[in-house]
């Protein structure tokens, strides 16, 4: 586990990380998500040992973090390759600095995504160099793997590709990886935890998924006045308006926008007693409609103050 | 740790582009292929290690020294290799130290390599290198070693303290020449301005050379001597391997700590550590007030010493130290940073500026009025006296002191004449005062002197004299042992066997005399010289001189004849030679007088001099008795000759059927005919 206590990281005047305590545990894939200058890239030079913290601390597995060098790769966004290096002379390098590095399975990946490892890197295009620097991250068999935006620029196979290149060496062996990012659709399908970075602090973390577990989504359509004589939009309006706080009063609203005769809300509570409060306010539509994750982030962050437009793209 | 992880293995991966070992290698390589073939034409001049004519070895070493460490620490200057270098499990200063040790090894190693093949091949060229071939192989893998890693400890100590290339070649360039600018400009030009008596001061010259990397590794290497018997048993100045060890000791220790405290995150900014910033803002802002102080001082002359002369250079100095130093904090200060945000770093360079340059009008009087009594010996040099005119000139103007040292040198006193001597200095440093009397007029002459003292320690001065003062020196002049040092040919002795010839500036006549004649000469020669008086010099110049040239060693000594030394006149005389034959009794075929004078304006324009060509017998026969030759003008001070023009005069030789061409002076009595 890589544990990070109140880090802090300030270049002149900014701080680009500001406190950071965070928790990173084993076997998983772990997202960074920020927008630019939200620090991601800093938490990860400092995880990597590239950069010193001003203060505060960096355990892997408790230990300090020189001590546990070798239990980390740090593949930045445009990762150094010697000049003229071919993907092979750089997997026998990582081996020189990688103890468990396995150059054949290098090799092996390498072919099976038609990666020729005596072709120099300078002459392999951008969705090539990430996919190749992945190969090598993954069979360096390092514990932890430090990823900054490698899903970034890549289209969406080559992202797919990677994507599975994670997966499939997550299956083998039990590994962390943790991968920063601005966009929260890279993260989600492939990340369990994600921790949310602004402007140099943390504003949450964890599995959002059981963070969210006791929310639910629910869309209700309601229809007002006899049928076939349709009520003025302000009518409409109002009477959406007291149904609305009314729901306010009796429900944990995490979330609700109404649009028309439409209501959607994220509450928290039981989903059962949800539904029945929800039924009783005689909605002639109750859909409950299964969360993204980015919505959970949404809820989430807006319960905790967070502008969301400033937080996410 | 795996194998490749140990040190040596990180000290082959810092050569991966093999671009030093190319570098070192293949210099050296054409270094020793080149010296080699030179050798085999030559070995009396030509020499592969120590010695004059190697400048190009010395200058490949610091060349060396410098791109070797840029291309070693280049990484520091990349991001991106420095992130993938630091992301590794390898410490930083593995990274570091390996690639310092990779480079000294591309360097040292073939320097000796080669050092060595040229010291072999040389012994089977020359047969007299054999007795100093190890020797002197050995001093020169050193020297030239030890030159190398001055510049190297520069470069690797400038790519550890700054963020980029162009920050990293400019501080470089400046450390290299800050202290031979503070020690050989600034502080030479403000003891100029203030001390009234400066010459020269050891201690200034010495830390000019051991400040100066460069000169330091002229020092080492000999780049002063050229004859093969001191080239080759040529050993450096302990000082000078002192001062490059603690160079190369301080450069590594700084190197260490900046290796050490160099953020990661300041890469590509100008400074990489703020100490270094700091440090490189305080010594530039401090250097340019000194060097404004030094300036203004010399501009104003001798207002320089008064009060509003002083505060003027004062406020130039804090200008210049406002202004380098509001530069600088505009270069390295983040967007939002204010200029003045530290504003006790500006007056601390404020404040050495101040007590630097006050202390020259503040120490000034002190400088002038000191007077070591007890100094040891003493040697003088008065401008003008034993020496001839254009000698004369250039010591007076300061632009020549070689022949003034060497003057220092041959009148060195430590008897009868010490004491007088003293005591004529201890009269000029007391009567201070007089030199308001040189305020209108300035100095007629200057002695300079050096004061060597018991410890060792030599004082310099030149002590500015009016007419008084310089008619006093005859005290120093008339004591015996002050003459021997004038007139070195009293000290000849067992001179039989010497050649003897007569030259009365005009013609040489070889002596035929005898062994026994001759010694006879040199006595009378001696008692004529011992009843002499300085005063006797400025009413007569020289007839001629004997030239003696040694039977044993070859060296020349003149012995310069005047009028009025009665017993070697006559002795002479008696051997034949006419002392009273001068330039008017020869036969003048015709005289050449070029006169030149200032033409106003700017640009290529005709004129500033006139030719006169006189041929006339009655014109030659008027003219040539005003004429002095130059080689009789050695006592320009005491006996001053016209020099404005400048004047060839055409002697016919009946003998040869020749015609002598002679260079003159006028006599000043002549001066408007």
């Amino acid at each position: 586990m890589i544990c990070t206590k109140n880090l802090v990281k300030t270049f002149d005047t900014a701080r680009a990380v500001d406190g950071i305590s965070l928790d990173i545990p084993e076997g998983i894939m772990f997202g960074l998500l920020g927008t630019n200058g939200a620090g991601k890239t800093t938490l990860l030079r400092l995880m990597a040992g590239i950069l010193d913290p001003d203060s505060g601390d960096i355990l892997v597995d408790g230990e300090e973090l020189s001590a546990a060098a070798e239990k980390i790769f740090y593949l930045p966004d445009d990762p150094y390759y010697f000049p003229n290096a071919t993907m092979e002379q750089m997997a026998e390098f990582y081996k020189s600095q990688y103890p468990d590095m396995d150059t054949g399975e290098a090799e092996y990946m390498a072919e099976s995504l038609n990666l020729d490892v005596r072709q120099p890197l300078r002459t392999f295009s951008k969705g090539m160099k990430r996919q190749a620097f992945l190969i090598l991250a993954l069979c360096a068999g390092t514990k932890y793997l430090l990823c900054d935006e490698v899903f970034d620029g890549l289209d969406p196979i080559a992202s797919d590709v990677m994507k599975n290149l994670f997966r499939q060496e997550m299956k083998e062996r039990r590994f962390t990886v943790v991968v920063a990012s601005h966009k929260l659709q890279e993260l989600e399908d492939v990340c369990g935890n994600i921790a949310i970075l602004h402007k140099g602090g943390l504003v949450t973390a964890g599995d959002m998924r059981v963070q969210a577990k006791d929310m639910c989504k629910f869309q209700c359509a309601f229809r007002f006045g006899d049928s076939g004589s349709a009520k003025d939009a302000q009518t409409v309006s109002k009477e959406m308006k007291i149904i609305a706080d009314r729901i306010e009063k009796d429900l944990d609203i995490v979330r609700s926008t109404a649009e028309g005769s439409f209501i959607t809300l994220v509450a928290r509570g039981d989903k059962d007693k949800i539904r029945e409060k929800l039924l009783d306010e005689g909605p002639a539509v109750l859909n409950e409609v299964p969360m993204s994750l980015e919505e959970i982030f949404i809820a989430e962050l807006e319960v905790k103050g967070y502008d969301i437009r400033k937080v996410l793209h | 740790m795996t194998s490749a992880k140990c040190f040596i293995s990180w000290c082959k991966e810092a050569g991966r582009g093999h671009l030093v070992s190319a570098l070192g290698w293949g210099v050296f390589i054409l270094y020793g292929v080149l010296a080699v073939t030179r050798l085999s034409f030559d070995t009396d001049n030509t020499f592969f290690g120590i010695g004059g004519p190697v400048l190009e070895l010395r200058w490949i070493c610091m060349g060396l020294g410098l791109i070797v460490a840029f291309i070693e620490f280049f990484y520091l200057f990349q991001r991106r290799k420095q992130d993938f270098y630091y992301s590794l499990p390898v410490s930083r200063g593995q990274i570091f130290w390996s690639r310092y040790v990779h480079g000294l090894f591309h360097v040292l190693v073939p320097l000796a390599f080669v050092m060595t093949v040229c010291g072999l091949c040389q012994i089977t060229f020359d047969p007299q290198f054999g007795p100093y071939a190890a020797g002197y192989t050995l001093k020169s893998i050193f020297v030239y070693g030890l030159s190398f890693l001055i510049f190297y400890h520069i470069g690797m100590l400038c790519a550890a303290v700054c963020g980029n290339l162009i920050s990293d070649l400019v501080v470089c360039a400046a450390l290299t020449v800050y202290f031979p600018v503070l020690t050989g400009n600034v502080f030479l030009t403000l003891s100029r301005s203030y001390f009234v008596t400066y010459y020269k001061s050891p201690l200034l010259e010495l830390l000019y050379t051991v400040l100066s990397p460069e000169r330091l590794t002229a020092d080492l290497t000999g780049m002063s001597v050229f004859e093969k018997p001191f080239v080759l048993s040529f050993r450096p100045p302990a000082s000078s391997v002192a001062a490059s060890v603690l160079w190369v000791a301080v450069l590594f220790l700084l190197s260490a700590l900046a290796q050490r405290k160099r953020k990661t995150e300041r890469t590509g900014r100008i400074f990489a550590i703020a100490a270094g910033e700091r440090t490189v803002q305080i010594s530039a802002s401090f250097l340019a007030g000194l060097w404004v102080f030094g300036f203004l001082s010399d501009l104003l002359g001798t207002q320089s010493g008064n009060a509003s002369g002083i505060l003027l250079c004062a406020s130039g100095g804090v200008a210049a130290v406002l202004l380098v130093h509001c530069l600088l904090e505009y270069l390295v200060k983040d967007s939002g940073g204010k200029l003045f945000r530290r504003k006790w770093q500006l007056t601390l360079s404020a404040g050495a500026v101040l007590a630097a340059g006050l202390a020259f009008p503040a120490g000034a009087s002190a400088y002038d009025s000191r007077f070591p009594e007890d100094a040891q010996s003493v040697g003088i040099s008065v401008d003008g006296i034993g020496m001839d005119y254009w000698t004369y000139t250039e010591t007076a103007g300061n632009r020549e002191a070689y022949e003034t040292l060497a003057q220092m040198d041959q009148y060195c006193l430590e008897d009868e004449g010490r004491a007088a001597a003293l005591s004529w200095l201890k009269e000029i440093i007391r009567s201070g005062a007089a030199q308001e009397d040189m305020a209108d007029s300035g100095p007629y002459t200057y002695a300079k002197v050096c004061y060597h003292m018991a410890d060792g320690s030599t004082y310099y001065r030149a002590y500015p004299l009016n007419r008084e003062q310089a008619g006093m020196f005859a005290s120093v002049y008339d004591t015996d042992e002050y003459k021997q040092k004038a007139y070195p040919a009293v000290n000849l002795e067992n001179v039989s066997e010497d050649r003897f010839s007569w030259e009365d500036g005009v013609k040489g006549i070889a002596l035929q005399i005898t062994g026994d004649q001759k010694e006879a000469l040199i006595a009378a020669y001696r008692d004529d010289v011992r009843e002499l008086q300085m005063e006797q010099l400025g009413g007569e110049l020289p007839c001629g001189y004997t030239r003696i040239k040694s039977s044993e060693d070859g060296s020349s000594t003149d012995m310069f004849v005047y009028p009025f030394f009665e017993r070697t006149c006559s002795l002479l005389e008696e051997y034949g030679i006419d002392t009273a034959k001068s330039l008017a009794d020869y036969e003048v075929d015709s005289i050449q007088v070029m006169e030149k004078h200032p033409v106003s304006g700017g640009g290529l324009v005709s004129g500033g001099t006139h030719m006169s060509y006189y041929d006339q017998p009655e014109e030659v026969a008027e003219i040539k008795e005003l004429m002095v030759p130059e080689e009789l003008d050695v006592q320009p001070l005491l006996y001053p000759l016209d020099h404005s023009s400048d004047i060839d005069v055409s002697v016919m030789d009946e003998e040869t059927n020749s015609v002598i061409h002679v260079g003159c002076a006028k006599y000043r009595d002549s001066v408007g005919e």
